[in-house]
């Protein structure tokens, strides 16, 4: 009805009285409940469905990016284990050090675009103002280091992009503190601050650097660091827990700690003593002898194999291990890097500029000069063992029974073997003669060993070869031993003449640690041992968690032969070519070795010796590669020493093995002849009767001559309890007669013994003598003195003459 | 003053003892207790993480204010609703008088807080005291002058022109078809939203446009203004979206929130949805959202929603629309029920802004529509807006209080 009327109203041209609203509550309350229905319920709907769409359909679509950027997972590193020797020296140890780092973006940001009432600055004033910080900048940290490279600094400092620039490595703990303070104090920790690194400390710096290797960012690269790595560095724990968006870690229920494991310790049998001793000897070697190309030496126990010492020269510093320190080594760069520069000219296929090919070449000389010095020749090179190798032959000849004792060989300086066209040449060209075989291995006379070599045959020698483990790895737990591939002919095309120079150690290759364990088998008793590095394996607190038992791989020769052939060998340094490793008190056994190299003037002399004779504690060999001719195909050194085993190894191994037995406590035990020049104390005769000193003397193995006349000694040379070699003569004077308070020394070098002695006896001095054994032949002279001829002592002082023996080894 | 005896009272002012609409209340309660919650979760880190002062690290920092303002909101509410809201007829043109003066001020130099080059915020006491934003007064006020001069339409009597001039005959065209009528109204409101629009403030000029149209639609206005003004109002808005980049951009985040273009404007959406999603179907557990941890910005204001619906999951977000859908209802009952037509137009006015505030908000969270920057009433923070809020919802019970009590049998 109402509708009705409103319509007809407004149907109207001309208003009429009505009023502007209808008095009708229905359009109003249907607006409402439109509105009602709108705004509660319907205006829901798309809302519901559009959670439902993200919260339950797109659930783990977006959960997962969620969780991606609140997870934090980082690991938490473990301790590495540190190194020690058997005695348990830290050889390498870890320690937290922190790196400064810097970011430059965080620099600028950290530069307020606001001026004090925090208005914006113009665009080149706030520009201005971020120049003049970086330059401040610049100046702090080259005030901090002022080693830092100025150029560097100042490229780090304005490339703004950066986040990351690591200002100094290996900041220590001292250093560390007083950065904080300093960063603390300028309020820099937004854009610069330290974060905490490990570092590998090898306190002994470069002692046993091939052995132990170094660490670089991927672990451990070289040496025992490299075997031993996952011993060594244990398991990293990880921390999987919630962060904020700020990237700091949210301590909740929801994380997970998974603690690290900490790396093991490794105890060594190696002993820095004796490792020292065997880098010294091989430095004093390459001093003396000139040596070109380096050396190396290895001192193990002969029973167990265990390494006590195991050292290549050149060497290296763990602790800076991309440093070249040797002097040979950095000489030779500059040549080297020429050298492949002209190669790369002269292959140049990319037309690249000079000075690219140098940078090229340069760098090359100088990853081969690194790969050098990193290597460890002991193990990882193969060399001809010469001579040493007789000692091997030598038991297996005397084991199968082809030779004894009583055999004699004839030495005419050079043989014939079938099969080849020219004599094969002893060392000794006038040749030995009639020799016992003990003598034969005395002299290293080599027809003798191709005797020996023939009886024995191809296929016994052969045999003993692989069984002395010349045709396998020894299984040393160090990294890089030498392949053995062609290291010798097969077993059937090895032919009579190869056998031939076989015998005396030529035309194949071994390892030094093969060859020292092979030698070790023919002295120890018989027992090929495998060597090793790590006595034990043990965790932080000293639980030992690993033991090495000394492995034996297999009987090779009997006792007794071993025996027997430990007697001849001890013979070689008390009489034959090893005279000069010769040490008094110490029944040393050995073997001298020259070996080529097939390239000319070089060759490799070493020494292979082991003390005590009846009861070896140590096994020692060293070589020098390449002394240094004096002149092309010349016999001796540029220092004037001959060229061999028996002249340069020798005397160095000598004293070397005597240092390590000394350290060892080995006690000295002297034969009746050492004993008679061992030295005794003077004793007081003045005041006696000449008789009556006479006897005195006699007993402590000393002569006397008199000077004046009288009965009763007036005075002595020398004082009393002044100590001289047994067997010296002293003088007394009788009656009036006065010393003269001092003297010319006179010269003994080149003298033999006898000749030396009286020498300098008649001027008033006594002499002690060393070198040698007391063996003294006719080849035998004096090669140094304490106290140069010429030169004013007191009367009475003990002159030190060192002999020498010529011998002819090879 | 001694309180006067019930029979003493005139019909009126019994009517305005009246009891308070209890489920109108307790959904209002509910509502700001879960509110209160939810904020105090999601505004820990962000305190703790914040420097500035006035927080200082301090973690309960806005859980503490919300939760002041909220006690005076709701004893502002109380005392509101005690409020014969008969009263409301003449104080809304001085409310309206007084908001525009307010809005005026907030371009005033020196009286204005400017932040980022918007003028959206006064002090309470102009020179000193929290800040408060004048369109929020303006939403109420604008609701009231209307509810209060459009219930009078069915009393007013339609202007007569003189037919013998063109300009006449035009006018009395243009009454009959209640345009002139409208132009009070239009004057007013183009006033308030032009001077709410250049502050700027967007969110705030549609809420009062739509507050005033909810008015004016339940009120009997002819619908074919509402269709000429929406078909005006949406081609105008059209024309800004197209040609101001600000609202190109937004609506290209809008269309596309994970591409290229949206990277770091898409930011907040994205660590929104990542916050919902995460949810899944019963929450992590209040308290245990991961995405409050610095990933979504502000997730103590307009993203609110989004770490409550991850902590308390889809079913705890739909319980918490139902009481936001409960509490419209209500208020739309109580509209219907009301004792006369200022009492209706007053709370539909009031409750479709609530209910526009819960749907943009919740829709930019859900990226249901463009981000408009709108707080989720009782939720987000802001001391100021939840008073004034609060305040609303006492107007609403006040009406409630005049609807007769149904007759006993």
């Amino acid at each position: 009805m109402r509708n009705g009327r409103e319509r007809s109203m407004s149907r109207m041209a001309v208003p009429t009285g009505a009023t502007r609203g209808t008095h009708s509550k229905r359009s109003i309350i249907n607006r409402t409940f439109f509105l009602m229905v709108l705004c509660g319920v319907l205006m829901f709907v798309p809302l519901v469905w559009k959670l439902y769409d993200i919260a339950i359909v797109h659930h783990d679509e977006f959960q997962k990016k969620a969780s991606d950027q609140q997870t934090l997972d980082y690991p938490i590193t473990a301790d590495r284990g540190n190194i020690y020797d058997r005695n348990g020296n830290v050889m390498a140890m870890s320690a937290t050090v922190y790196n400064l780092i810097f970011s430059a973006n965080d620099l600028v940001k950290s530069v307020s675009n606001k001026d004090e009432d925090g208005k914006p600055l113009e665009d080149d004033v706030y520009q201005a103002k971020v120049s003049a910080r970086q330059d401040q900048m610049v100046g702090e940290l080259m005030a901090l280091f002022p080693d830092l490279d100025r150029e560097t600094v100042e490229k780090q400092v304005r490339n703004t992009k950066s986040y990351y620039w690591v200002v100094k490595k290996g900041i220590e703990e001292e250093e560390h503190k007083t950065l904080q303070e300093y960063i603390v104090e300028h309020k820099s920790s937004t854009f610069l601050y330290q974060e905490p690194d490990t570092k590998r400390y090898y306190p002994y710096s470069g002692l046993a650097a091939q052995a132990l290797g170094f660490v670089n960012s991927k672990g451990g690269a070289y040496g025992i660091e490299a075997v031993y790595n996952d011993v060594l560095e244990g398991t990293a724990g990880r921390v999987t827990t919630t962060r904020t968006a700020g990237g700091t870690e949210r301590y909740n229920a929801y994380a997970n700690y998974i603690d690290a494991i900490n790396g093991y310790d490794l105890t060594l049998t190696i002993d820095t003593t004796i490792q020292s001793y065997l880098e010294k000897t091989l430095e004093e070697g390459i001093e003396e002898f000139d040596v070109r190309e380096g050396a190396f030496g290895i001192a193990m126990d002969p029973k167990t194999g265990a390494l006590l010492g195991i050292a290549s020269s050149p060497d290296f510093d763990p602790n800076n291990y991309s440093t070249i320190i040797n002097d040979l080594l950095l000489e030779n760069l500059e040549p080297n890097a020429q050298k492949i520069f002209e190669k790369l000219k002269a292959n140049n296929e990319e037309n690249l500029p000079d000075s690219e090919l140098m940078e090229k070449a340069e760098s090359q000389a100088k990853s081969d000069a690194l790969n050098t010095q990193w290597r460890s020749r002991a193990i990882d090179s193969r060399y001809q063992p010469g001579s040493t190798f007789k000692a091997l032959v030598l038991a297996a000849a005397l084991e199968e029974g082809v030779v004894s004792e009583s055999d004699t060989f004839y030495c005419s300086g050079s043989v014939m073997v079938p099969g080849y066209d020219e004599p094969i040449h002893c060392s000794q060209r006038s040749g030995h003669k009639q020799q016992t075989l003990a003598e034969a291995v005395g002299n290293s006379c080599n027809p003798a060993f191709i005797e020996i070599g023939s009886r024995l045959g191809i296929d016994k020698f052969y045999d003993y070869y692989l069984a002395f483990g010349m045709g396998e790895k020894t299984g040393v737990d160090l990294p890089g031993e030498a392949s053995l591939a062609g290291s010798i002919w097969d077993r059937n095309k090895m032919s009579n003449v190869d056998l031939a120079v076989a015998s005396f150690g030529q035309n194949f290759e071994v390892t030094p640690l093969q060859m020292i364990c092979g030698f070790a088998a023919v002295i120890n008793g018989g027992n090929l041992v495998k060597p090793y590095v790590v006595q034990s394996i043990s965790t932080r607190d000293g639980t030992v968690v690993q033991n090495t038992q000394p492995e034996v791989v297999r009987q090779v020769v009997s006792q007794q032969t071993s025996q027997r052939a430990a007697d001849i060998l001890e013979r070689v340094v008390s009489q034959g070519t090893g005279k000069n490793a010769y040490v008094a008190g110490y029944r040393i056994g050995g073997k001298t070795g020259s070996s080529e190299t097939g390239i000319k003037d070089r060759t490799l002399v070493s020494f292979m010796g082991y003390a005590p004779a009846d009861d070896p504690q140590v096994i020692v060999l060293i070589a020098y590669d390449c002394p240094q001719p004096s002149e092309p195909g010349g016999k001796f050194s540029t220092t004037g020493v001959y060229i061999s085993g028996g002249h340069m190894a020798a005397p160095k191994a000598g004293s070397l093995i005597a240092q390590i037995l000394d350290y060892m406590g080995v006690e000295k035990i002297y034969n009746a002849d050492e004993s008679a020049a061992v030295d005794v104390s003077m004793p007081k005769v003045t005041g006696v009767p000449v008789g009556e000193a006479e006897s005195a003397l006699k007993d402590r193995n000393l002569k006397f001559r008199t000077i004046g006349s009288g009965d009763t000694v007036s005075r002595q040379i020398p004082a009393a309890g002044t100590s001289i070699p047994g067997g010296s003569t002293v003088i007394l004077y009788l009656g009036d007669a006065v010393p003269e308070e001092s003297a010319p020394v006179p010269n003994v070098t080149g003298m033999t013994y006898e000749a030396a002695k009286s020498t300098l006896e008649k001027a008033g001095f006594f002499m002690r003598a060393s070198g040698v054994s007391v063996y003294y032949s006719n080849s035998t002279t004096a090669e140094r003195q304490s106290v140069d001829g010429g030169d004013v002592a007191a009367i009475g002082s003990v002159i030190d003459v060192r002999f020498f023996d010529a011998v002819r080894d090879n | 003053m001694a309180r006067k005896a019930k029979r003493d009272l005139t019909m009126e002012e019994q009517l305005a003892r009246g009891p308070l609409d209890l489920p109108f209340l307790m959904l209002v309660l509910m509502l700001l207790g879960i509110g209160l919650i939810m904020l105090f979760s999601a505004s820990y880190y962000t305190a703790l993480r914040d420097s500035k002062p006035p927080v200082n690290n301090n973690p309960y920092f806005y859980i503490t204010r919300q939760a002041m303002y909220a006690g005076g909101g709701l004893l502002g509410m109380y005392v509101i609703s005690k409020i014969n809201y008969q009263r409301f007829r003449w104080m809304a043109p001085i409310l309206l008088g007084i908001s525009i003066v307010l809005l005026v001020l907030c371009y005033v130099p020196g009286i204005q807080v400017r932040i980022n080059d918007v003028r959206r915020w006064l002090k309470v006491f102009l020179v000193a005291g929290p800040t408060f934003q004048p369109s929020e007064v303006a939403k109420i006020a604008v609701v009231l002058f209307f509810a209060a001069r459009l219930s009078k339409r069915d009393t007013e009597k339609q202007l007569r022109f003189t037919r013998r001039t063109n300009t006449g005959r035009a006018l009395n065209f243009l009454e009959k078809v209640g345009f002139l009528e409208l132009v009070p109204y239009g004057v007013t409101l183009l006033l308030v939203l032009v001077l709410v629009v250049f502050e700027p403030h967007m969110s705030g000029t549609i809420l009062i446009a739509l507050g005033a149209a909810s008015v004016l639609l339940v009120s009997g206005i002819s619908l074919r203004w509402f269709f000429l003004a929406g078909g005006v109002g949406g081609l105008g808005l059209w024309i800004i979206a197209t040609q101001t980049n600000y609202l190109t951009r937004k609506l290209t985040i809008w269309l596309d929130p994970w591409g290229a273009e949206a990277q770091s404007d898409g930011y907040q959406f994205r660590q929104g949805i990542y916050s919902i999603a995460s949810g899944g179907l019963l929450g992590r557990g209040l308290g245990e959202s991961n995405q409050k941890y610095g990933f979504v910005p502000e997730p103590e204001n307009d993203m609110i929603f989004s770490i409550g619906v991850e902590e308390l999951g889809f079913v705890g977000a739909c319980l918490i629309l139902l009481l936001f859908s409960l509490l419209i209802l209500r208020g739309y009952w109580l509209a219907l029920h009301a004792r006369d037509k200022f009492g209706m137009l007053t709370i539909v006015g009031i409750i479709t802004l609530l209910a526009a505030q819960v749907f943009f908000n919740i829709g930019v969270v859900t990226g249901l529509i463009p981000n408009t920057g709108i707080s989720l009433p009782f939720f987000s923070y802001g001391g100021t807006a939840l008073m004034i809020q609060l305040g609303e919802m006492g107007i609403v019970l006040s009406i409630a209080r005049q609807i007769p009590a149904p007759r006993k049998d």
